[in-house]
């Protein structure tokens, strides 16, 4: 069964024949400005409001692209966020009202999104990202229409690489 | 004397590419065009046609033209789609590319075959299999698969390293 995010475990849920004959998988579908994201539901390990976003933590200064920090099993986590290019910002826009934490292995980290939706029983047709659409640093896997908008498939390691030192996926404390 | 038939495709004011005959698909106006973040800047669009997702490919900046663009990225109501082999996978793929013009039919014969000058080659010559004379510009056939597949000049080898002259590709 072909799976469209290559670097998750996550197991399709097929309780039911699905409508489409497409298999059916877990997904977090993340709106940024004007991105659609969407992650597998197993690498996002809760999604929380950005109020629940803290001061950065002395270690975590040093990178202006850190935002803040936000609680997990005893521990802070820094939190970044993108704008629809991928890009880091060091400033949250005001849309920026959730935040979603995704671990990588051992570690976490927060990113801001303008909203966050849980979808149980996704079965849309992903497609691979063609080729000539590559680049190196690319976070995207595969493309599909999602309500009739592009939405761009991903996943966590994917996104962790744009991060600009892995040593900030620490905790502060 | 071998023949073969071409579309003629417009890249630029001056600058006119081959491709063969069965390569064109079918031409499609230009709605329903998506930005995909993080893209090379020279297929940084995709469409949806037939259950594809296909990248939208402008010509003109992935042969670096430095003549003014013939085709208005977002605005042009012309889009060919073309098939080409993936030079990775070696599945059979569709691609999109901008056209200011219709393309134009041509009949193409061994004696017009003839090589570009250094400037030309420089330009399209890494992606280019032939070039043949057409009315008096030299014309390059292009290779849709290092068009669409090859993602860096180094996978292409160097400029000038062009395969032997052969009109193969334009299958009639």
């Amino acid at each position: 069964m072909n799976w469209p995010f290559p670097s998750s475990a996550a197991q399709p849920r097929s309780t039911h024949a699905p409508v489409t004959g497409l298999p059916q998988f877990r997904v977090v579908l993340l709106q940024i400005d004007n991105l659609l994201l969407m992650l597998p539901q197993n690498e996002v390990r809760s999604v929380e409001s950005r109020s629940q976003i803290q001061p950065l933590h002395a270690q975590m200064r040093t990178d202006t692209q850190v935002l803040g920090s936000i609680p997990y099993a005893g521990h802070d986590w820094p939190v970044y966020s993108f704008d629809a290019r991928f890009q880091l910002l060091e400033q949250a826009p005001e849309t920026r009202r959730a935040c979603v934490l995704l671990h990588v292995g051992e570690h976490f980290f927060g990113l801001l999104c303008d909203d966050a939706r849980v979808l149980n029983a996704f079965d849309g047709q992903v497609h691979a990202l063609p080729t000539a659409m590559h680049v190196a640093r690319t976070p995207v896997t595969g493309l599909l229409l999602f309500e009739n908008r592009l939405t761009c498939v991903s996943n966590v390691a994917r996104l962790a690489a744009l991060l600009p030192n892995p040593q900030d996926l620490r905790s502060a404390s | 004397m071998n023949q073969a038939a071409a579309w003629i495709l417009q890249v630029a004011p001056g600058l006119n590419v081959a491709i063969g005959l069965r390569e064109l698909v079918q031409l499609i106006d230009g709605s329903d065009i998506y930005q995909v973040p993080m893209a090379p800047d020279y297929c940084s669009e995709v469409l949806f046609w037939q259950k594809r997702a296909v990248p939208v490919l402008d010509l003109h900046r992935r042969l670096q033209c430095s003549t003014p663009a013939g085709a208005k990225t977002g605005s042009t109501t012309i889009l060919a789609l073309l098939a080409y082999e993936n030079l990775y996978t070696r599945a059979v793929e569709v691609g999109a590319v901008y056209l200011p013009t219709p393309p134009k039919k041509v009949i193409v014969n061994d004696n017009q075959a003839s090589m570009p000058d250094a400037a030309q080659l420089a330009q399209w010559g890494r992606f280019a299999v032939s070039s043949f004379d057409n009315e008096g510009s030299i014309v390059p056939v292009l290779d849709l698969s290092r068009i669409f597949t090859a993602e860096t000049a180094a996978t292409l080898g160097k400029a000038g390293n062009m395969p032997p002259l052969y009109l193969n590709r334009l299958v009639a």
